[in-house]
């Protein structure tokens, strides 16, 4: 061997030890949680509460209870069970830090594939958070994975089999939180969580539950309240009122015959009555650009701006993209809806809450404007 | 002078007729049968707008010819689900065809059809025109949202049959056409 030839292999060793030092400490940032600011009169619990299958894990994640001085119905919102999708994640934290319930209950879960919010998808390119401005500072939230961190979880079969159903999904899905439910108390680590989220509904005895979540522009659920056969009234009349306010939401039935899903088995497996809702997030979609941190807040991409005039896209694509503002006001304005529509046909089980933005508010002081500062 | 004013009045009544259109409606009458064509939950919603106009219909997603027994008026919901289809277990195929043949005998019965497309852009395109192109063509009046008429889809169907058409910005819009269509006050 030349010296040349030494110096040259020496070098290569010498770089890549410099690369895995720095991607295992980006890696290991993502461990690293960041803080939700909760309001007044919450009760703080965990998850393993409703089922201790998961207590020690990474799938344990907290539960902010919210009561009202007066009995009434209860409302389950979760946020992050894709932890890739933000608006979802982000306005299950708006709550946490705004609302007042003054009657019946508001149960959030921010971050329900809390292992999800430990790592991003592979080969996506996407950032692991992203910042936003408030009055007092920058805040930093987890963008993650749409599945369970493969560390907590290993390794996917070739195929899944849901459980009880037997449906056939490719292997990675065993690890999406929205294919395991009603989910199996001695199955693996994702139906152990689904199961644990089932046993709260069940113990809760949860009226109404809601399920936050978005999907690229080329999805063809989009824009769209997926509601069970025992949710449909209710998801009617609020898709009216909503349209009523300019806000334009799909409905869509939760298929029978597609297992594994909140809308699904949460219906079929507790007394709740279940909605899905979907913003559209251009970051998700395969047509996207360059991936960045902008992208994820402002929601513009010159190629799905070219795909909208081709006509390929399932939604509106705005000229100025579609922000997380635009994405946390539709789910915002959303569950407020569905809980009052519920309220008003269910008196018995009324839910009043209070001091939630509305949409053109949160469009127009921005997101940061309605979070805590942090400090 | 007078003569002036007289045509200045007579035009604007005629502009206002066209673009309203409500004075050439036909008028409905109930008893309803609903049916979505492409299975889509808008007809859910529909249901509830004309609950919100005082008619009630009875409503039959996979509605067959049988269903057609004593209606007076069929409305169609056009817009294609995949979770609709695949709730119902019904395939593209399938679908159309209930529908070409539910259109069919109303004809014959001189059951008037109304068909709607309230859904906007998602409820366009590949999976939906089909429905909407054959839900539009069995069509006596047709009421859709602007959102999914932009390339001019239904405004070209409704020319092209002779028949009036209502674009309205939002489903709940639809509230007050249905009531003057079956009278209602
Ligand atoms: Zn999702």
């Amino acid at each position: 061997m030349s010296k040349d030839q030494i110096f040259r292999n020496c070098l290569f060793i010498v770089l890549t030890i410099i690369i895995c030092i720095y991607s295992f400490a980006k890696f290991g940032e993502m461990e690293e949680e960041y803080p939700i600011y909760p309001g007044e009169n919450v009760e703080i619990v965990r998850l393993s509460n409703y089922f201790d299958g998961i207590k020690g894990t990474n799938a344990d994640t907290d539960v902010y209870i919210y009561g009202g001085q007066e009995d009434g119905g209860s409302a389950l919102i979760l946020g992050g069970t894709h932890p890739n999708e933000p608006a979802g994640f982000i306005t299950a934290v708006l709550l946490i830090e705004r609302l007042k319930v003054n009657k019946g209950r508001v149960i959030i879960i921010p971050r329900a594939n809390n292992s999800g919010f430990t790592c991003t998808d592979p080969q996506e390119g996407v950032p692991q958070e992203f910042r936003i401005e408030t009055s007092d500072g920058i805040r930093k939230f987890r963008h993650g994975s749409r599945f369970m961190n493969i560390l907590d979880q290993w390794p996917d079969p070739e195929v899944y089999l849901h459980y009880p159903s037997g449906q056939k999904l490719s292997g990675n899905e065993r690890r999406n939180l929205n294919r395991s439910y009603p989910g199996k108390p001695d199955g693996v680590l994702t139906e152990k969580l689904a199961h644990a989220i089932v046993q709260l509904i069940n113990t809760e005895r949860i009226d109404i539950s809601i399920d936050l979540h978005e999907a690229s522009l080329e999805y063809p659920v989009i824009d769209a309240i997926v509601a069970h056969e025992r949710s449909m009234d209710v998801a009617a009349m609020a898709q009216i009122d909503l349209q009523i306010l300019g806000i334009d939401y799909n409905l869509e039935p939760s298929p029978v015959n597609f297992r594994g899903f909140s809308h699904r088995e949460w219906g079929d497996y507790t007394e709740t009555m279940p909605f899905l809702i979907e913003s559209a997030n251009p970051i998700q979609g395969r047509m996207r650009g360059e991936t960045t941190e902008e992208l994820l807040l402002k929601g513009y991409d010159k190629y799905y701006a070219e795909a909208s005039e081709l006509g390929l896209l399932y939604t509106p694509y705005p000229a100025e993209g579609i922000p997380l503002e635009v994405r946390t006001g539709r789910h915002l304005e959303a569950i407020k809806i569905l809980i009052s529509t519920f309220s008003l046909l269910n008196p018995e089980k009324e839910i009043g809450f209070s001091d939630l933005p509305s949409y053109s508010e949160i469009i127009e002081n921005k997101l940061g404007y309605y979070l805590k500062t942090g400090r | 002078m007078k003569r002036i004013c007289d045509y200045i009045i007579i035009l604007f009544i005629l502009i206002g007729f066209t673009a309203t259109g409500f004075s050439q409606d036909m008028k409905l009458e109930e008893p309803v049968l609903l049916t979505a064509a492409g299975q889509s939950a808008d007809i859910k919603i529909t249901d509830i707008l004309l609950k919100r106009a005082g008619i009630t219909a009875n409503v039959v997603n996979l509605a067959e010819v049988k269903d057609l027994t004593d209606i007076k008026t069929l409305i169609i919901v056009a817009g294609g689900s995949s979770k609709g289809l695949g709730a119902a277990n019904i395939d593209k195929d399938k679908e159309l065809e209930r529908i070409s043949n539910l259109a069919e005998a109303a004809k014959k019965e001189n059951i008037k059809t109304l068909t709607l497309h309230i859904g906007g852009k998602t409820r366009r395109g590949k999976l939906s025109d089909p429905f909407c192109e054959t839900a539009g063509n069995a069509a006596d009046l047709l009421i859709v949202t602007k959102s999914g008429n932009e390339d001019g889809f239904f405004t070209k169907i409704a020319a092209a049959k002779k028949i009036n058409i209502h674009e309205i910005k939002n489903s709940p819009e639809m509230i007050p056409i249905l009531t003057g269509l079956f009278e209602k006050k």
